[in-house]
Order: C-alpha cells, then sequence, then structure tokens
C-alpha cells in the first residue's frame, strides 16, 4: 500500500477549481460569483396596481397584503396563481385561480406560453413562510412577465378571513 | 487481500466510480443555476458562497473522474471524490432528518430524484468503491501529469 501525496491532490484541486471559473466565465450559461439573495419589497395598500406597474429588478419581487389582494380580486383586474401543489389545491384555493406548481414549473409548457405576459398576476401558496410563490415569482419574471405580485400571507391568510373559495380541479 | 487488490476488480471499480462522476459532472455543468438552487433549497450553505460551489463542485466531478477513469494519480484523485461522497451523504442525511422534501440535485436536476435513503445507501456503495481504490490500488507509478517534484 503506497502513501497518498495530498500535494498532488491539492494541486489537481487548484487546477480544477481554475478550469470552472474560467469556463464559467466564458460560458453563456456561466453564473455569478456571488448569488445574489431574492428581496421583496412590500407595496404599501394606498399604491394603486394595474398591469402598467413593472418589475423592473429580476430578483426584486412584489409582495402585497390581504387587503391589497382582495381589492384585485374584487376588481378580477388579477389572474391568481396558486403555487402549490395539485393535491393541495383540489382541497381548496382562492376562487378563479390557476394552479401551477412550482415544484414541476416548465417554462415552455403549454400552461406557461398560454399566459398573457402582459397581464397582471398574483401568486400565492399556503402561508406566509413558504417559498414556492416566491420562487413561482423569480421563474416567470426571468420569462418576461410584467407584472407578478405574490400575495404574502397566502391561503391561510385568505381562508381566514373567509373569502371565497373553490374546491376541485382547475376549470377547465 | 489478495482478492480486494486484483487488478481486474481495481479497474471495474475505477471504471464505475470515474462514469458516475463524469456523467453527473457533464449533468451539471450544463446548468449551474438549476444547481445552485438545489444546493440553496439544503437550507444549510451561506448564500455567497453557494454559486462558488455550483460552479466548482461538478467541474471536480468531472475532471477527478476522468483522471479516474485513465489512472492518472488515480489514490490522489479518489480521496477527493471520497471526499465529496462523504460530504453528499452527510448533506442528504441532514436534508432527511429535518425532513426537507427536496430534489437531491445528485444528477443534475433533470431527472428530479428525491433525497432518501435510497440515496444515501447509493452514495455508499460508491464510496465502498472508492475506499476500495484508495486503499488498495498499486497502480501510483502510472503516469505522472501533475506530478510533485
Amino acid at each position: 500500500m503506497m502513501k497518498i501525496n495530498y500535494k498532488v491532490s491539492m494541486r489537481i484541486l487548484v487546477i480544477v477549481i481554475l478550469i470552472a471559473l474560467i469556463y464559467n466565465f466564458f460560458s453563456p450559461n456561466g453564473i455569478k460569483l456571488i448569488r445574489e439573495e431574492t428581496t421583496i419589497q412590500i407595496i404599501p395598500d394606498s399604491l394603486l396596481i394595474t398591469s402598467e406597474n413593472n418589475n423592473d429588478q429580476n430578483r426584486v419581487i412584489n409582495g402585497i397584503s390581504l387587503k391589497h389582494t382582495y381589492n384585485l380580486f374584487i376588481n378580477k383586474s388579477a389572474t391568481f396563481i396558486d403555487a402549490r401543489d395539485q393535491w393541495d389545491f383540489n382541497d381548496g384555493h382562492i376562487a378563479g385561480a390557476i394552479n401551477i406548481p412550482e415544484f414541476s414549473f416548465d417554462a415552455t409548457g403549454p400552461k406557461v406560453t398560454s399566459l398573457n405576459r402582459d397581464a397582471l398576476y398574483v401568486i400565492y401558496c399556503e402561508g406566509d413562510d413558504c417559498d414556492v410563490s416566491k420562487r413561482l415569482a423569480v421563474q416567470l419574471i426571468k420569462l418576461n412577465f410584467k407584472s407578478i405580485y405574490v400575495f404574502l400571507g397566502g391561503w391561510a391568510e385568505w381562508i381566514n378571513a373567509r373569502y371565497p373559495i373553490v374546491k376541485g380541479e382547475e376549470s377547465k | 487481500m489478495n482478492l480486494l487488490s486484483n487488478k481486474y476488480l481495481m479497474m471495474i471499480s475505477r471504471f464505475i466510480l470515474g462514469f458516475v462522476f463524469i456523467y453527473a459532472g457533464v449533468e451539471k455543468i450544463s446548468d449551474p443555476d438549476a444547481f445552485a438552487v438545489s444546493i440553496t433549497n439544503y437550507k444549510l450553505f451561506p448564500l455567497f458562497i453557494i454559486n462558488f460551489f455550483a460552479i466548482v463542485i461538478p467541474w471536480i466531478e468531472l475532471i477527478c473522474g476522468l483522471l479516474l477513469l485513465f489512472g492518472f494519480e488515480v489514490k490522489e484523485n479518489v480521496i477527493i471524490l471520497n471526499l465529496l461522497l462523504v460530504l453528499f451523504i452527510v448533506l442528504i442525511f441532514t436534508a432527511l432528518v429535518r425532513g426537507l422534501d427536496i430534489d437531491c440535485g445528485c444528477f443534475g436536476t433533470s431527472d428530479g430524484q428525491k433525497v432518501g435513503i435510497l440515496k444515501i445507501v447509493e452514495n455508499l456503495g460508491l464510496l465502498l468503491l472508492g475506499l476500495l481504490i484508495q486503499i488498495y490500488s498499486t497502480d501510483m507509478k502510472a503516469t505522472t501529469l501533475i506530478s510533485s517534484k
């Protein structure tokens, strides 16, 4: 049994890291060395939301309150997107919402491509500590959707307020 | 001892481990952003280090896998891969314990394998092969691509 030369291991590692960084720099799929955090900017209730409000930064998500969400619901000015899986969705969802589970998000699927990118969308998930609505928002913003909002209180806050819900599968 | 250090067994182990890592590396190199999301989902690492891991780990897998396959500096390579495997096992184990239902990111995200006991068994199997090579491989002299003087 021969001894392992750790110096050689270290040398291999250093060279590989250099290759990786150089490749990443020139690759079209390359990513930034430091990951940017997604930040949530809370939109005050007094601000009127229309489909003219644009997401101008990739990593900033617009979050809205229950009151704001309910106004959009009453005015029918936004399409609601449920980011939870289909079973949670079938157990009950905001009336009129469509279901795009973040877990199986497919940017080229018929569900996403059929959406109007200029329209106003409100995304929600289970409650205020779930991530899928925010992640779905980032994905849609990347696809150049202009007005994406996240209802931060989510499903929990909505049923708590006894606002309209529907059970069962998505209406086609 | 003789059986374990058998050169055919060594060769087969090197081939299996080499190919698995090359495959895993290539899958991830093509989509570093998806791999970064997979790492983020483990909720263990600070944000600033995640992209660095996502850039570097696939290349370590690919190049060490290739070197292993062709028999360059076998022991020095396999110890790097073994350390990676230990890291993966610990990560998957902690994810399981914390009840995270996430994509393991093992072979890119194309196959969507979830973390689970099976993944740990798979990695333990690979680690076994890796340790076998690390302990019994004898073809050290072979080629000195990056030899230390």
